[in-house]
């Protein structure tokens, strides 16, 4: 029994088709105001590459910040849930708190043993600490944000970014530009910044020992080492770690099949 | 007149106008979205009626034909004024439009109703400007500040210094000794003394409508009316004459029962107040698929101060007694000895079953603010579920919020 997630972030769209509880195709585009031709594109491209139709599906469950656009969805399921629901099948059930650092926002979710959310924390109007946070970045210092995490530590002295606003960081680092400051140390700051600001996140919430990273940027090793360091815990990390939420949001829709 | 001064002027009066048509598209647009609800019902139009108002003042003055008293908070004994024959009402506002007009005046961190409210001033006509007296009780920084802030906008501003401490003696003598103060300066301004006898009757006019906000919040545990139109009528309370809206919310317990959408859980709302035009939260949390079965908001609930019962029936008697009421059983934050506001939630959460707290803090709002932690702490070690929505007017939000109010349904399901 197949079924299909979609997660229409705003960064990316995240198309998976799973099978119980395995992962069997997903592929991400950016996220651009045709929300649902994007989506409905990644549908038919994962239906071909498995050689299966759409009737042949036995459902397809939306979840992100534009679930309620894509017209075809069986199932609507808040990003929250499906983040924790992926979160506890891929990490064979073992995870208790999450971190998912989105285009636009973070979120700290707490797990039961039964993978159901007892708590979370997620930041409001403010984008600091999260994916725009680093496409600021990747413009100001003209480097893909895809080497951030191996540049970043080569830094032998982490520069100071203070700022948790998006926008005063960026005046931060176009500041230690113009004193020539190594752009390794500015990415291992920005880096610190960010973990900095999710630990400051959690807050109240009690995190356990080991915390799972998941999103587009938990790909940044870099970041990961910084939110060890800040944070004080194990990190691990999905192996794609950007489609644990699609995956969610599916494996909740073939469980309310199944 | 220089070319300068001439052109900010003109300015100036741009913007008036500009503003003007904004407040007005806010308040049709709320009002648009209210009556378009599956709940809504014809008894509900004349609170909305009520809440209208605040956009044509002049209305509002002919409607009660009564010197107007502007009041701020909830700790002000509204049957004193009534009593020496003025016309109490609260003065809140949700309007986010009306803000421009305070912009460069306040810290932009000030709390959103005092920014709305001093708005309000600088209108060449309004609410706030055509009280014949307001009277602030100093209950947060904000408040204790804002009649430096509004100078000599208001035609006449009365302070009520509130102690901080009310579990004390010192406390309530204090605030028995401000209520007195009061008095004084409403018998100054209605050239007549206080006569015992409207008073007790005053204090029987609100007693009926204390006794239908009972009846209303009962019908609202129940599940048959939504938070939001409770909200709703609580906010007309706050404006109308007591007993027209007395009658009105009869009739809607008489007529009304539209029952909560089965698979709603119960929430429960606290925090900073919620006013019209301003419902952003409490839509919201209705539209993530959840019940807002009680609340303990300043704008709502909390407006039933309960019943006065008064053992000795001299003047002093019944002062002393609706001093005490309304000091000692309102639970805002500004007191230092709080702990009646934690109990009532946690009583009221565990005898209707209520499984989550939804805490509202309007950004600037710095009571609601501090308390949220301890709030947090108390509300999950009794084994609640609990989230903080921190916002303002604005509407940029909604989305970020709807996503954690329809994750925080799924935590109580
Ligand atoms: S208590 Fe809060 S909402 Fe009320 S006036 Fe003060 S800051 Fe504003």
């Amino acid at each position: 029994m197949i079924t299909a997630g979609i997660d229409l972030g705003t960064a990316a769209i995240k198309v998976v088709f799973i099978d119980k509880c395995n992962l069997l195709w997903a592929k991400a585009l950016p996220t651009m105001p045709q929300y649902v031709e994007i989506s409905e594109k990644l549908l038919e491209e994962g239906l071909e590459s498995l050689s299966i139709r759409e009737k042949d599906l036995a459902g397809i469950a939306a979840t992100g910040y534009g679930k309620r656009l894509f017209p075809n969805a069986g199932r609507i399921v808040d990003e929250i849930s499906a983040n924790a629901a992926g979160a506890y099948i891929l990490s064979d059930k073992t995870a208790r708190t999450v971190i998912n650092i989105g285009g636009q926002d973070v979120k700290v979710i707490k797990l039961s043993s039964d993978g159901k959310v007892i708590d979370f924390k997620m930041n409001d109007k403010c984008a600091a600490g999260t994916g725009r946070f680093f496409e600021m970045a990747e413009k100001i210092l003209n480097i893909p944000v895809r080497e951030f995490g191996k540049l970043g530590l080569l830094s032998q002295s982490p520069a100071h970014i203070n700022s948790t606003c998006t926008v005063f960081a960026e005046s931060e680092i176009m500041s230690l530009l113009s004193v020539e400051t190594n752009t390794h140390d500015i990415i291992a700051g920005l880096h610190k910044s960010v973990a900095r600001r999710i630990s400051d996140l959690a807050g109240s919430l009690y995190l356990e020992e080991e915390i799972y990273l998941d999103g587009g940027p938990g790909a940044n090793r870099g970041l990961v080492s910084a939110m060890q360091e800040e944070l004080m815990r194990d990190i691990k990390v999905f192996p794609i770690p950007q489609f644990t939420v699609a995956f969610g949001a599916a494996a909740i829709l073939s469980r309310k099949n199944g | 007149m220089n070319r300068e001064t001439y052109s900010r002027k003109d300015m100036e009066e741009r913007l008036l106008r500009k503003v003007k048509k904004d407040i007005q598209c806010e308040h049709d647009i709320e009002l648009m979205s209210l009556r378009e609800r599956d709940d809504f019902s014809s008894e509900f139009e004349y609170f909305l009626e009520i809440l209208s108002l605040g956009i044509y003042p002049q209305k509002f003055k002919e409607r009660f034909n009564k010197p107007l008293a502007g009041l701020y908070c909830v700790q002000v004994p509204l049957e004193l004024f009534d009593a020496l024959g003025f016309h109490p009402f609260r003065l809140c506002s949700g309007s986010l439009a009306i803000q421009r007009l305070s912009s460069g005046r306040v810290p932009s961190l000030t709390c959103p109703i005092i920014k709305s409210c001093l708005s309000s001033f600088y209108l060449d006509e309004s609410m706030e400007k055509l009280c014949d007296l307001i009277v602030i009780p100093t209950t947060c920084d904000w408040n204790a500040k804002l009649p430096e802030i509004i100078g000599d906008k208001a035609n006449s501003i009365h302070i009520m210094e509130l102690p901080h401490i009310k579990e004390s003696e010192r406390g309530r003598e204090r605030w028995i000794q401000e209520v007195y103060e009061l008095k004084k300066v409403l018998e100054v301004h209605a050239g007549r003394r206080l006569n015992r006898r409207q008073l007790s009757s005053s204090i029987k006019k609100y007693m009926s409508a204390w006794q239908v906000l009972g009846q209303l919040i009962e019908l609202r545990r129940r599940g048959a009316i939504s938070g939001t139109w409770s909200i709703i009528i609580a906010n007309a309370f706050m404006l109308d004459n007591v007993e027209s809206w007395t009658e009105k919310v009869k009739q809607v317990l008489k007529n009304y029962n539209v029952p909560k959408k089965k698979n709603n859980p119960d929430v429960f709302l606290t925090g900073s107040p919620v006013f019209f035009p301003n419902l952003k939260i409490s839509e919201l949390i209705e539209e993530a698929g959840m019940f807002i079965a009680g609340d303990e908001l300043c704008t709502s609930e909390r407006n039933l101060t309960g019943a006065t019962i008064c053992d000795d029936y001299s003047e002093h008697g019944i002062l002393k007694t609706l001093a005490e009421r309304y000091q000692l059983s309102c639970s805002c934050p500004s007191f230092a000895d709080n702990y009646r506001r934690a109990k009532n939630i946690l009583d009221t959460m565990r005898i209707h079953n209520i499984k989550g707290v939804i805490y509202h803090i309007l950004k600037g709002c710095h009571p609601y603010d501090i308390e949220s932690f301890y709030f947090e702490k108390m509300i999950k070690e009794n084994g609640y579920h609990f989230i903080k929505i921190e916002t303002d007017y604005s509407h940029e939000d909604r989305q970020n919020i709807l996503i954690r109010l329809e994750a925080f349904r799924e935590t109580l399901c």
